[in-house]
């Protein structure tokens, strides 16, 4: 029977035949479908984990050093597994993993406020003044990669931190993220992310389904015609899922091997990441985990760039690459796509505080796993870094190679009603040269 | 707390007051009335009207913020025929025998929903709001006129002055500007922070005008990519360039404009000569009453026709002409037809009038369930939530996800699970700890339809249908014993609180 049908015409009798059909059909066959997979019958399904740096990391100190240029600063160059390429001495753990990533050392927008970048790269559309509302990527891909019948919502955001009010757009409910915050950013305490009230109010769990019925014969008297009505049905239809369910466990990251929790770092961001391998494996198809500030750190450098740059790289580093070895491990890098951007980046000129600005003209973004040919580098920047000298690459470009590289025809539409509004905005190619 | 207390709270009618009718004009019947008519030309005969407990439910909620107890419903009944109007006098001016009471909380309901204006979700923001809206508060309970209070708000002379809301919103001139303009003006001038406007005819001149009246309101910022001052009040450098003060539509700066700029400014900013400063303000009490807009997208009122905007520009000139008393224009939109229509039912003009479902705000959801609930309020009683910090938390949780309007559901599955789950709901749904089930259920002197009818009254303010009446009857009888028949009552009391019409109201 269907949680999900929400203003059909409700009779008495409905009450009592959902209260006896109870939920255990759900509970009783957990939806596992990568657990599945590990048991070796089917492909696992796509998905993106997308890490957010919310601020604007610098290029110069982590993708795209320059060292022995003015503009580098004191910023030094490691090799990596694969030869020719270098990274910054900030992300030691990264550069083991490079045969699988690939930079992209050219991006070229031109949004320089945090708020319209944000909103810029969030949904590959500029800015243009509230005429259409975009959803975000991740509304995006949960609107594509969805699968049916899931209890676990299609868009996971952990620890949101962003400019802007941004969500599911003309995409609707279905498609808004599920937002898990973690309390605390002190990397000596436990991170604790997870959705609270999971325990059915009462402490029977066996009331869910009197409550469902209930309810579902309450909302026969809201006007079934109503938005926010609607709205507000689809977010409990989800909500009681996930009681149901208690999220698959998912949110249960005391189960994981305390080497490996360490490994990823004691701290939101990492446990984030940790987060967001776990609900991958249950069917998410998105999760965006969060990095804009730890310790002393901020990717807002405008101050201090050099040291507190190198103080975020401490907590992402480790968090990064254990994600990538651990999607290797469990046979998910070549089905998960991982993007790791933010919003623009900084001025390769060193500014009077030794800080670095907002720089949208040529800055850095990587992708791994999923179909991208990793082990390359695409685009440069000049000798000072001031400019793009290579191959361009727009904000809709990399949303075409992002889709495409999650099997999903970047030249498709959406529908905002009956108005079709294509994927990606003019102009984005898809770079063939990172698809493999 | 004793339940015979509680019982005859939700049972007895305090008093038997009768409001003497209203002189003439000053309760905005005749603004009303206009109001109708005009409204009749643009949208055709009004939709059939709402009925009297919907009504209830909507002027509590939008002048007292939070819904009727039982017994202010039942108090209402005796009102006879004007009975929605004294409400609303009673509501809004505090006519009647819970003046003090009604006033505060009118006073402190508008100065939230007025912070939410100046200071919306989702902005960062520096220091704490609280000193903002106890400012609002106190000019709302003053009935200070609305161009008073802004003018206020424009000709601030430190960052601490109007409640500190020119550091709250980020200490900048241009962060100021772009929040005057878009609170006052509906104009969202932002983007031409760093080029001309894309679509509208801003350009950077006119936002940077409109920042260098603030130019001397602190010194330089830390954001190294922001305004600098240039030593002279009345103007500001940006990237190089100077910008000399300028008010919006005007081509010419502002004549000798380091003489008293910002008093000058906020004499513009009220006065007639201002196109959009008496539109916008009625648009948003409006939208707060109403739902919608009378032209929709609010802060983007540039964008509107001649045609869009000719009733909001002539209810705005009423407003003016009234001398911009908020009571007022509060008062006569909640006595109009359009106020008062039923929800979704759509008039048959060719441009179509239709009140949507509204969403109540956070405070709203906590101070209704402590009304619905009965929960302590005292703040010497230990488990008083407002007062344990599970008022604010509650919230906060909600204020995570708030739409852009009032039509706007924006809640997502954090919210959905602490409402069904969270701390106040299973202490409600719980005989031994719920003050509202023990007195409904205990009660020797309610039968088993007037148990369901007090719990429908006291949470969503109507009867049960029939059919619900049929349903929840046949629901109580399939219980095996006694004992899970009244458990069965908190599952209803769960599901009220859990239904659209908790937080839509209608």
């Amino acid at each position: 029977m269907s949680m999900t049908r929400s203003f059909e015409t409700f009779s008495r009798r409905d009450l009592f035949r959902i209260a006896a059909a109870s939920v255990g059909g759900i509970s009783c066959s957990p939806w596992l479908p990568r657990l599945a997979m590990a048991a070796g019958t089917k492909r696992p399904p796509k998905a993106c984990i997308l890490l957010w740096m919310a601020g604007g990391p610098s290029q110069l100190e982590t993708l795209d050093p320059k060292p022995g240029h003015r503009n580098g600063g004191p910023t030094q160059a490691i090799s990596t597994a694969v030869p020719g390429i270098e990274l910054s001495q900030n992300l030691p753990g990264l550069a083991t993993q490079m045969k699988d990533v690939a930079l992209v050392r050219s991006m070229k927008t031109r949004e320089g406020d945090h708020g319209r970048a944000t909103q810029l790269m969030m949904t590959g559309y500029r800015p243009m003044g509230g005429m259409t509302d975009y959803p975000v990527l991740g509304s995006l891909i949960s609107h594509r990669l969805k699968p049916a019948g899931s209890p676990l919502p299609g868009f996971v955001s952990i620890a949101p931190f962003r400019f802007g009010n941004l969500g599911s757009g003309f995409l609707g409910p279905d498609h808004s993220p599920l937002v898990v915050s973690g309390a605390s950013n002190d990397p000596n305490t436990r991170a604790n992310l997870t959705v609270e009230n999971l325990d059915v109010a009462g402490g029977n769990p066996d009331a869910l389904a009197e409550r469902q019925g209930l309810l579902e014969m309450l909302r026969q008297g809201s006007p079934q015609s109503s938005a926010a009505a609607i709205k507000h049905a689809s977010v409990y239809d989800q909500a009681m899922r996930m009681v149901e369910t208690r999220g698959e466990g998912a949110f249960d990251l005391d189960d994981e091997k305390t080497e490996l929790r360490d490994a990823y770092g004691r701290n939101r961001f990492g446990q984030g990441c940790l987060l967001a391998r776990r609900l991958v494996e249950r069917g998410v198809p998105f999760v965006e985990v969060s990095l804009d500030a730890a310790g002393q750190g901020t990717w807002d450098s405008h101050i201090d760039n050099f040291s507190t740059v190198s103080s975020m790289c401490e907590v992402l580093d480790p968090a990064w690459t254990t994600l990538m070895s651990d999607l290797r491990d469990r046979g998910m890098l070549d089905s998960t796509l991982v993007v790791w951007m933010g919003e623009f980046g900084r001025t390769p000129r060193i500014n009077p505080n030794r800080g670095r600005d907002h720089f949208p003209d040529a800055w850095s973004v990587a992708l791994a796993g999923g179909a991208i040919t990793g082990g390359q580098v695409y685009g440069k920047t000049s000798a000072d870094g001031m400019e793009v000298s290579d191959n361009p690459v727009s904000a809709s470009d990399l949303y075409a190679t992002m889709l495409e590289a999650l099997g999903i025809d970047s030249g498709g539409d959406n529908a905002m009603g009956n108005r079709p509004i294509p994927l990606v905005d003019e102009g984005g190619t898809p770079i063939r040269e990172l698809l493999g | 707390m004793n339940k015979l207390v509680i019982f005859v709270a939700l049972v007895m009618t305090v008093g038997a007051w009768r409001p003497s009718p209203a002189s003439a004009d000053s309760q905005g019947d005749e603004l009303s009335r206009w109001i109708d008519q005009r409204g009749e030309r643009v949208w055709g005969e009004p939709p059939e009207k709402c009925d009297d407990l919907t009504f209830v439910r909507r002027v509590y909620l939008d002048l007292v913020g939070r819904v009727p107890s039982v017994s202010e419903i039942r108090d209402f009944r005796t009102l006879g025929e004007d009975r929605r109007d004294l409400l609303v006098n009673e509501l809004v001016f505090g006519e009647g025998p819970r003046r003090e009471t009604y006033t505060r909380l009118s006073a402190s309901s508008l100065a939230r929903h007025w912070r939410r204006v100046l200071v919306p979700p989702g902005t960062v923001v520096n220091g704490s709001v609280q000193g903002l809206e106890t400012w609002l508060a106190d000019a709302f309970r003053d009935e200070k006129p609305y161009d008073e209070m802004m003018r206020e708000i424009a000709q601030i002379q430190s960052s601490g002055s109007a409640g500190g809301y020119y550091q709250l919103v980020g200490g900048t001139p241009e962060s100021y500007a772009g929040n005057l303009s878009r609170v006052m003006l509906g104009v969202r001038l932002d983007c031409a922070q760093c080029h001309d406007h894309p679509f509208t005819d801003w350009k950077q001149g006119d936002f940077w005008g409109l920042a260098a009246f603030y130019s001397d309101m602190s010194p330089a910022g830390a954001d190294p990519d922001g305004s600098r001052p240039t030593g002279k009040s009345g103007e500001i450098r940006f990237e190089g360039q100077t910008y000399a003060a300028k008010f919006l539509w005007e081509d010419e700066a502002l004549e000798d404009a380091s003489r008293a700029p910002r008093i000058r400014l906020a004499r513009w900013m009220t006065s007639p000569e201002n196109p959009n400063f008496a539109a916008t303000a009625v648009n948003r009490f409006w939208q707060l009453l109403v739902g919608r807009g009378l032209y929709a997208d609010i802060e983007n009122l540039d964008l509107a026709s001649p045609d869009e905007r000719e009733f909001l520009d002539d209810l705005g000139q009423k407003f003016a002409e009234d001398g911009f008393h908020v009571q007022r224009l509060i008062a006569a939109i909640c006595k109009t037809n359009w106020y008062a229509a039923q929800a979704m039912s759509q008039t048959e003009s060719e441009e179509t009038f239709r009140r949507e479902l509204k969403v109540i705000s956070p405070e709203q959801v906590f101070d209704s369930l402590e009304q619905s609930l009965h929960l302590p309020i005292s703040r010497i009683d230990p488990a008083a939530p407002r007062w344990t910090g599970a008022r604010v938390q509650m919230v906060n949780r909600l204020g995570e996800a708030i739409g852009e309007t009032p039509e706007d559901y924006a809640s997502g599955i954090p919210q959905a699970l602490m409402m069904m789950n969270g701390p106040v709901t299973s202490d409600a749904i719980d005989l031994d700890r719920s003050r509202l089930l023990r007195a409904v259920v205990e009660s020797p002197f309610f039968d088993e339809d007037k148990r369901i009818e007090t719990l429908y009254l006291a949470v969503l303010t109507r009867e049960p249908s029939e059919e619900e009446k049929q349903s929840l009857t046949e629901y109580l009888d399939n219980k095996p014993n006694e004992t899970m028949r009244r458990k069965a009552f908190g599952e209803i009391l769960w599901a009220l609180l859990n239904s659209p019409e908790f937080v839509l109201c209608r």
